[in-house]
């Protein structure tokens, strides 16, 4: 600890603290223009200067100097105030100073700081800068003339994004922030930039004109789209959303947001949403009354119950739901309807990856905290590509890499961007992920790198496990995956020589496999590594949706109830029975891929559909259309008028994330809150709300759909959900397990089990192309999107307006296609015409279709049984 | 647009041989940190000067932003996004020189090589371009043809050091 005094107060900091930072610790404030938090110190602007007696003669920039032991600081002395007021002389010689119309008027560091300092005039005088303004790029506007050259945008999009679109320019006078040749932006659109620029010279698009900050009211809230679970503040003026931007207090992401999280809310305004119930009249959809609609469902559910019994029903929920919707859902099904035929979306694109972790790591397995893999020293992502899925966390990693020089090793069949900056890019054949991570658990056993000490303290199967692993040597691995044995061996050294390892593996409908054993092996892996149960180290499994983690915990599963606690444990049911005031069968339910087999051989006649569109993200749509086409009784509750919708006898609209409360818990299993920020649109009600009802007209009573009462019921029987009162959740959520109590992001060793298992996973090899179907169909997330719903937001649109094929240089070549040509694509299910990009991205033998898109249905040419497909590809355009 | 231009000129002035060239010395340089400045450096040697084309090349090898590499080489003097000549004509336009009338050399040199300062003549032969202070005001008026300096010249007939190329 070092003690120094500011301004004659004493202060005990610990070294390495920079002046600026130990001042703050005793409520000195210190004016800045080119300092953040989040940002290697740059000492640019100086206005940030003090005084020093130990450095007599010259002004300090306290941004980036350390302190030392008895350093004495002044903050404010006369000749300081000079300097200061100088700075900001020489910065308005050449701003515009054209306050009335800069969207950053109100809140604008620069004013504030003339304000505060009180510049009346300028001693300088020279002509205003007068650069082009840049309207042509989406969503960020440049206005270089009001600049100040903090340099700000330029490192969080180099340092943090990891993007550097922008670059400083030119030299002395000249110097400007722009990209090469000045075109304009070509990048994440994240506005990231936007928000770190103290003045108005990046400004929101969205939000140009729109409202000054002081006449917004803003509600904290969580974005509504990943499972990173970014807080969020929505901006509201005359009951629209003006703008959206990161909480500052956000325990995941610190203020980061990805361009979903600040600029995808505008399908919450979109005009095609739902307003009022729709039932199927005469074979048409109508608009009815909420008693009609409602009295339809439950005559419709009871008709079958009655006649097929409840094994007939079926509900799929979405892993958007809050906690407590997915919580009444479960319960209607399994209480209401009598069956435990409930799945989520996450049941069918990573099903078996929670049960997975938990046979290795047991229930609740402790994952890394977002903010912790910043400290985190070595990085595994393997079939995930995170600064797409997942982007603010992909920032921590790229931070964690560019600013404290963590090792990143980077397994994925595409040149994506995080393998940019990684030590080693192992780009192996699609598929084949297994065989990898078991090739460098075996590297790392045979040349001894292992974590004895965890493996014999807390560990079980050792011996099991390296006899399973006796086959994967490199040149195994070789032959299975394309890897070069040299590439397996460094990664393998690379991750092993970590502290705090983290191996990284996103889920969403793209990716293919088996979870479950994809799971046990990054298991395997982080212990034998000693990766486990401490901060900033273990598996970090990234659900797709926002609360992909919660709806499971919540028993949106067909074998489990709240809390992954089994059905067909006895003494678990009765617990269950006993609270909820109702007999419950033993007997598992039918899981997504299940009910949708049961559809189409006639066993299931009823199906409640929360929030799901299987008809546009399901593998095989024609199978899933024959399978809906077969249901009797089909109930849609969606925000918009989907094609699974358009099926249904009847469809509840929906309030949207911004129109309700409840609870989401995130990737790392913090729980955060949602405010409400909006009224209802239209005549729209929560799932919460419709789910109560349809159980009310059933005759059932499921309990009020109050957030606040349904946590409560779930605190009473999920262990882990104990702690939380739903009115003292934090805008920074509470961390599950352990950790909760004081909301501290570090390690939940105590949620490891006694011993965790290391167990053997054998490796299958995917489908492999053939002579007829020569490539290999990757299907996954881009960027700009999440699921289907951001397609319906404008800005997002303007960005990344329709699906494409990515095919790689080689492969295009030799199918004699260019960029923009359109190109029919066909695997075994079916074929689908789209438009090309020829990208550097792709390998040769695989391409690349995102999800997100209607049209054209990519999922006609996927296979629920299979992880992945092979296709072939024919140029249409002559 | 400005792009597309850039990209014709490149094709004027850059042979597939440069390209070529330029490719494999990229894969030197790969992964070494540090190694933007140098290879530039090299790449311009190479190309002759350094416009988008190139350096979108650069930068896609290093797997870095073109607008990282658009930054150092609009920072550093020595590096030039237009193209060259084979021989650079440099006037030094520094104070001791431009009160010896070095603007009238320069003038002079720009009608007979029919070439505004910037440019570069049809052939390639000769470029032209201001420059400050070389650090010989003892010598003024100054310019500089290649590595040739030449000194105390008379703005009449300055044009004459063109003939030695
Ligand atoms: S929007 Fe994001 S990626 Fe684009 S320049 Fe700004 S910070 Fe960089
Ligand atoms: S554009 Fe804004 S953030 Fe970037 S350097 Fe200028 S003032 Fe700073
Ligand atoms: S989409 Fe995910 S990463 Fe992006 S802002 Fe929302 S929660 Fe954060
Ligand atoms: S804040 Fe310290 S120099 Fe800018
Ligand atoms: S001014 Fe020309 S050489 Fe110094």
């Amino acid at each position: 600890m070092i003690r120094l005094t500011v301004d004659d107060r004493e202060v005990l900091v610990e070294a390495g603290t920079t002046i600026l930072e130990a001042a703050a610790t005793s409520g000195i404030r210190i004016p800045t223009l080119c300092y953040h938090e989040k940002l290697q110190p740059f000492g640019a602007c100086r206005i940030c200067v003090v005084e020093v007696e130990q450095m007599k003669g010259r002004l300090i920039p306290s941004c980036s100097t350390p302190v030392t032991e008895g350093m004495v600081v002044r903050t404010r002395t006369e000749q300081i105030l000079k300097a200061r007021r100088t700075v900001l002389e020489l910065l308005l010689i050449h701003h515009p100073l054209d306050c009335p119309i800069c969207d950053k008027g109100g809140e604008c560091q620069l004013q504030d700081l003339v304000y505060e300092f009180g510049i009346t005039q300028n001693r300088f005088k020279d002509q205003k800068s007068n650069h082009p303004i840049d309207y042509v790029s989406p969503l960020v506007e440049r206005n270089t003339n009001r600049c100040v050259l903090c340099g700000m945008c330029v490192r969080v999009c180099d340092e943090v994004v990891g993007a550097s679109e922008l670059s400083m320019v030119n030299r002395g006078i000249r110097t400007k922030i722009t990209t090469d040749f000045d075109r304009p932006l070509d990048c994440e659109f994240c506005g990231e930039c936007e928000n770190i620029c103290p003045v108005g010279a990046l400004t929101n698009r969205q939000f140009k004109f729109k409202a000054r900050a002081w006449e917004m009211q803003t509600i904290s809230t969580v974005c509504s789209f990943c499972s990173t679970g970014c807080a969020i503040k929505l901006c509201v003026k005359n009951g629209q959303i003006a703008r959206a931007v990161g909480e500052p207090e956000g325990g995941a992401n610190r203020g980061s947001l990805c361009i979903k999280g600040r600029f995808g809310y505008e399908y919450v305004m979109s005009p095609e949403r739902i307003k009022r119930p729709l039932v199927r009249r005469n074979g048409k959809l109508e608009e009815a009354t909420w008693e009609e609609a409602l009295q339809t469902a439950a005559r419709g559910f009871k008709a079958i119950k009655e006649k097929d019994g409840p094994e007939a029903i079926a509900g799929f929920c979405s892993a958007r739901l809050t906690n407590e919707e997915a919580y009444l859902f479960q319960k209607l099904l399994r209480t209401a309807m009598g069956t435990n035929n409930v799945d989520n979306s996450g049941g069918y694109a990573h099903r078996g990856y929670s049960p997975g972790l938990r046979e290795s790591l047991g229930v609740s397995p402790a994952v890394p905290s977002v903010e912790d893999l910043r400290s985190s020293d070595a990085f595994l992502v393997i079939r995930s590509n995170v600064s797409e899925t997942h982007p603010v966390v992909g920032y921590q990693v790229t931070a964690a890499v560019k600013q404290n020089d963590a090792r990143l090793i980077v397994a994925d069949p595409r040149r994506v961007k995080l393998s940019r900056l990684a030590s080693v890019h192992l780009s192996h054949r699609p598929g084949t992920e297994i065989a990898i991570l078991n090739g460098l658990a075996r590297v790392i056993l045979d040349e001894g790198l292992e974590d004895r000490e965890f493996l014999a303290g807390s560990t079980e199967g050792l011996q099991g496990l390296k006899k399973s692993l006796e086959k994967y040597t490199p040149a195994f691995v070789e032959q299975a995956t394309g890897i070069a044995g040299a590439d397996l061996k460094q990664a393998a050294r690379l991750f092993a020589s970590g502290e705090k390892g983290v191996i990284i593996i996103s889920a969403g409908m793209g990716f293919g496999g088996d979870d479950a054993a994809l799971a046990r092996c990054a298991a395997n892996l982080a212990q034998i590594t000693g990766n486990a149960g401490k901060p900033g180290a273990g598996v970090l499994f990234l659900g797709e949706k926002n609360n992909s983690h919660g709806v499971v915990d919540m028993g949106a599963e067909p074998d489990r109830l709240p809390g992954g606690q089994r059905i067909a444990d006895d003494a678990v049911r009765q617990r269950f029975e006993k609270a909820w005031g109702a007999a419950l069968s033993s007997k598992p339910g039918r899981a997504a891929e299940e009910i949708l087999s049961g559809a189409e051989q006639g066993s299931i006649k009823a199906l409640y559909c929360v929030g799901e569109n299987p008809l546009q993200t399901y593998p095989d749509s024609r199978r899933t259309k024959k399978a809906l086409g077969n249901i009797a009784f089909l109930v849609v509750q969606d925000l918009f008028l989907t094609p699974t919708a358009q099926m249904a006898q009847v469809v509840f609209p929906v309030t949207s994330f911004a129109e309700k409360e409840g609870t989401y818990t995130n990737c790392e299993h913090r729980i955060q809150r949602l405010r409400k920020a909006l009224p209802p649109y239209g005549e729209t009600k929560s799932d919460g709300e419709i789910i109560c009802a349809v159980a009310k007209a059933l005759g059932t009573d499921i309990g009020p759909p109050a957030p606040e009462k349904v946590m409560a019921e779930i605190a009473g029987l999920v262990p882990r959900y104990r702690e939380v009162t739903y009115d003292k959740i934090p805008v920074k959520g509470i961390m599950l397990d352990g950790a909760g109590k004081n909301g501290n992001e570090q390690g939940k060793s105590e949620a490891l089990p006694p011993r965790a298992q290391l167990i053997p996973v054998d490796f299958v090899a995917p489908p492999a192309p053939t002579a007829e179907y020569p490539y290999v169909l990757l299907t996954g997330p881009l960027l700009f999107h999440s699921g289907s719903l951001s397609p319906r937001s404008k800005g997002i649109c303007v960005v990344c307006p329709e699906a494409f094929v990515e095919i790689g240089h080689k492969d295009a070549r030799a199918l004699d296609i260019k960029n923009g040509d359109t190109v029919a694509v066909t695997s075994a299910k079916g074929s689908i015409t789209i438009g090309v990009r020829v990208t550097a991205k792709q390998n040769p033998g695989s391409v690349f279709i995102p999800y997100h898109f209607a049209q054209p249905p990519v999922h006609e040419l996927t296979d629920g049984s299979q992880p992945q497909v092979v296709v072939k590809i024919e140029k249409r355009t002559p | 647009m400005a792009e597309a231009r850039t990209i014709e000129q490149a094709v004027e002035f850059i042979t597939t041989e440069m390209l070529d060239e330029l490719d494999s010395v990229i894969v030197d340089y790969r992964g070494t940190p540090g190694s933007l400045i140098p290879l530039l450096q090299r790449a311009q040697e190479i190309c002759g000067y350094l416009p988008a084309e190139i350096q979108r090349r650069v930068a896609d090898g290093l797997e870095i932003s073109p607008s990282m590499v658009y930054g150092v080489v609009s920072f550093y003097s020595f590096f030039t996004m237009k193209p060259r000549g084979k021989h650079v004509v440099r006037v030094c336009l520094g104070t001791a020189c431009y009160v010896k009338r070095s603007d009238e050399i320069m003038q002079n040199l720009s009608k007979e090589l029919k070439i505004a300062v910037g440019e570069v003549t049809g052939d390639k032969k000769f470029s032209l371009e201001g420059v400050r202070c070389l650090g010989a005001c003892g010598l003024a008026p100054v310019a500089v043809v290649g590595e040739d300096t030449y000194g105390l010249l008379d703005p009449v007939t300055a044009t004459d050091i063109l003939k030695n190329y």
